[in-house]
């Protein structure tokens, strides 16, 4: 029994970790297949290109089944209202910026007033004049905001003004299969796809879908990848933790080897350990009544210019976060020096060395792996918060050209998306979600990924500091 | 130090000695007086003693926080009990459960919600949306922090089993006749610990009930402190009504937990001096 005690105590622990794991990790994969569009046969007669989305519970015990239709639209049907479908490896999918994705058969690409392409030569310049637009488009709003308030703004401004009249020429004719037509304007078009023919390509497409999703940027609808949203996140946990592990260092030194005989340490010492324990939530109240809603409102009001501080921002987060962070960092850094034994200061002082010299020369010198790993607990518990963020600046919603690279992102200021807010209230319409976009997933996998990291830092310079004093220390 | 002493002191290191004093005095204040004042502005804007507000809506919130805290527990606690006299002196465990305690508690909320609660529901005709949902999401999310913090509980006692084990007693007799009744008061201390982490989460409740309007707290308004803080509280003007509400039903979560904590952390002192003495 005593050597299979701990052994079920390991297989506990990893079913804790390995489970959930395994399933983000798997609900992720399997969410990134490619949607391959088909024509659903009517019980009417009439034929619609579709795409069936997954069924919930409550569907799949009602027959029911909703269909993602060419507009983008999403339509229910009952069982017996499709009688038949037929694969359609000729339709296109085409994700744009500014609407929900479409589908349908290109039936010319137009290119100017005159000159319109079809057929091969359209399959062979779609995809280049595409990256074109886009490019030019990038360029001209780097061009207008590079230029904002200078001389060359009337002129930047004349360019841009030209490249959207051209704009509304430039795009592709998308047919719906029931006889109608829309124009897609080719730069707002962030990808023209098909249903990959063959198992190789299906998996390569696969692949490929994986690696958008980390790699690419996110836009009001959802479409594209999470870049953005890890990079605002890592940015906010680095700064949280910096604020919070650093303070916290210097409380713990202050308390420990400054004060350490007072009363009123003893006090402060007890009483910031205790604040541990009061709920994340509760510090992102206080961060949006008196950050956002007090500081930010005076600033704004001194500064003048608008409404830019009295909002919930990367700034504002990263100071709740890092105070919310504080007790924990603390605490751990009190214990770590704490476990210095106290008859080396003693020496020290009786030596005649001053108290910085102590600590510069007998504390630091055995308790600064531990100090570390106290610091990086500090990003490790920030890491792991999402419910304040909701209150001081996370996005709950994205319009426009939130994340271009035209956009000012991450500023200190502004809204950010976050790891954790993005799986639980997703800033973006629930279409991409239903077509199986695997954001949610993945952020969850990616934010437990970051605490793991963290911790797993922390812990490891924790146990390096104890086994650095315990080699010290007398027997 | 000794006036002759400090003579032999170079006067550049009395230098350097008064001005780390210096930093060390205005940066390490800093977060304990942060610390501190957050919590007393969130005492002025609570205005206990001022009439407004309601206070039913208040209590309900604190009622669905506590509930659902003591049902996470109370669903988590066998679990973490086991997990930790089963791993009692193995370090390496120890460091792997703060690994795995680090997790977010959204991850468990969130894949009950999305792949357990469709099938429960379709199966079992359970509801896919109801606070039970929540209670199991928090209790799974709690099995890794309570058997981390159980875990520090029963460490003391491994001199005793050590003893008893020179003795020629069996491990079921050390565990059954000293390690646990040794360790009842930490234990104790150790849930209570937990009981006011689980009061505060908020993201599982919010994932998986949907929170409004629950059986936990009536018709009266969101179900705890702090999904009701989430989702009220950027609606509410300053100073107006709900927002007193919400900042008093915010400070006295946190006063219960921190009461809850300060509480096991006298247990535990009181535990450990009695065992030094």
């Amino acid at each position: 029994m005593k050597s299979l005690a701990p052994a079920c105590a390991r297989v506990l622990l990893w079913i804790l970790v390995a489970i959930p794991a395994a399933l983000l990790l798997a609900r992720t994969v399997a969410l990134a297949r490619p949607e391959v569009p088909g024509v659903a046969i009517l019980r009417d007669g009439r034929q619609i290109l579709s795409i069936p989305l997954e069924q919930d519970a409550l569907e799949r015990e009602s027959g029911e089944r909703r269909h993602l239709l060419a507009d983008g639209s999403v339509r229910v049907f009952a069982a017996a209202e499709i009688v038949g479908r037929r694969d359609a490896p000729d339709a296109w999918i085409v994700r744009t910026e500014d609407a929900p994705p479409r589908m349908g058969w290109i039936r010319a690409l137009v290119v100017g007033v005159s000159d319109t392409l079809r057929g091969a030569e359209l399959e062979r310049r779609l995809a280049r004049l595409r990256e074109g637009r886009r490019a030019d488009r990038e360029r001209l709003v780097q061009a207008v905001r590079a230029s904002r308030g200078g001389e060359g703004f009337a002129l930047a401004m004349e360019r841009w003004n030209l490249f959207r009249r051209e704009d509304d020429r430039v795009g592709v004719l998308l047919e719906d299969g029931e006889g109608g037509v829309s124009f897609v304007r080719l730069s707002s078009v962030r990808e023209f796809s098909r249903a990959p023919q063959g198992p190789v390509r299906y998996a390569l497409a696969w692949a490929g879908n994986l690696g958008r999703i980390v790699s690419d940027t996110p836009d009001a609808w959802g479409v594209g990848g999470l870049r953005e949203v890890f990079v605002a996140t890592v940015v906010l946990v680095v700064l949280s933790g910096c604020i919070g592990g650093t303070l916290a260092i210097l409380a713990a030194l202050l308390l420990n080897e400054r004060l350490r005989s007072g009363r009123w340490a003893l006090v402060v010492r007890r009483s910031s350990e205790w604040l541990a324990a009061v709920p994340g939530v509760v510090w992102g109240a206080v961060g949006f009544g008196f950050l956002v809603s007090v500081v930010g409102t005076q600033i704004d009001h001194l500064l003048g210019g608008g409404l830019r501080w009295a909002t919930g921002g990367l700034l504002w987060a990263s100071l709740t976060l890092g105070i919310l962070a504080v007790p924990l960092s603390l605490k751990r850094a009190l214990d770590s020096l704490d476990a210095v034994p106290r008859q080396w200061r003693l020496v020290a002082r009786s030596c005649g060395a001053t108290r910085w010299q102590v600590l510069r020369m007998v504390v630091f010198p055995v308790a600064w792996p531990s100090l570390l790993g106290a610091w990086f607990s500090a990003f490790a518990r920030a890491a792991g918060e999402t419910a304040p963020l909701m209150l001081v600046g996370a996005l709950h919603s994205v319009s426009g050209d939130v994340f271009g690279s035209g956009a000012q992102f991450p500023s200190l200021s502004g809204g950010f998306p976050h790891l954790g807010v993005l799986a639980c209230d997703p800033p973006w319409p629930p279409i991409e979600a239903e077509l199986g976009h695997p954001a949610a997933f993945l952020s969850l996998l990616s934010l437990s990924l970051l605490c793991v990291v963290f911790e797993l830092a922390a812990s490891m310079f924790l146990a390096k500091g104890r086994r650095a004093i315990e080699s010290e220390a007398p027997a | 130090m000794a006036e002759s002493v400090r003579r032999k002191v170079p006067a550049s290191a009395r230098r350097a000695d008064r001005l780390a004093g210096a930093l060390l005095g205005a940066g390490g204040s800093f977060a304990p007086f942060a610390l501190v004042s957050a919590i007393v502005w969130l005492f002025f804007q609570a205005q206990l003693f001022g009439g407004g507000g309601d206070w039913n809506r208040v209590l309900g919130w604190l009622r669905g926080s506590v509930a659902l805290g003591a049902g996470a527990l109370a669903l988590a606690a066998p679990l973490s009990v086991a997990g930790a006299l089963l791993s009692r002196g193995h370090r390496l465990e120890r460091a792997h459960l703060r690994v795995v305690a680090s997790i977010p508690l959204a991850v468990p909320a969130f894949l009950l919600l999305h792949l357990l609660a469709p099938w429960a529901s379709q199966e079992l005709g359970v509801p896919a949306q109801h606070p039970n949902w929540a209670v199991l999401a928090l209790a799974i999310g709690m099995v890794a922090p309570l058997w981390s913090i159980l875990s520090d509980a029963l460490e003391r006692n491994d001199e005793l089993a050590s003893a008893a084990f020179a003795l020629g007693a069996t491990p079921t007799q050390v565990m059954r006749t000293l390690v646990v009744p040794a360790s009842l008061p930490g234990l104790g201390a150790a849930l209570l610990r937990g009981w006011s982490r689980a009061m505060g989460e908020t993201m599982a409740v919010l994932l998986v009930s949907g929170n409004y309007e629950s059986a936990w707290g009536g018709a009266a308004g969101a179900a705890t402190v702090g999904a009701a803080l989430v989702l009220d509280l950027p609606e509410a003007g300053a100073g107006s009504g709900l927002w007193v509400d919400l900042m008093r039903g915010g400070f006295l979560l946190s006063v219960l937990t921190v009461l809850g904590y300060a509480l096991s952390d006298r247990i535990e002192r009181s535990i450990r001096s009695g065992r030094a003495a």
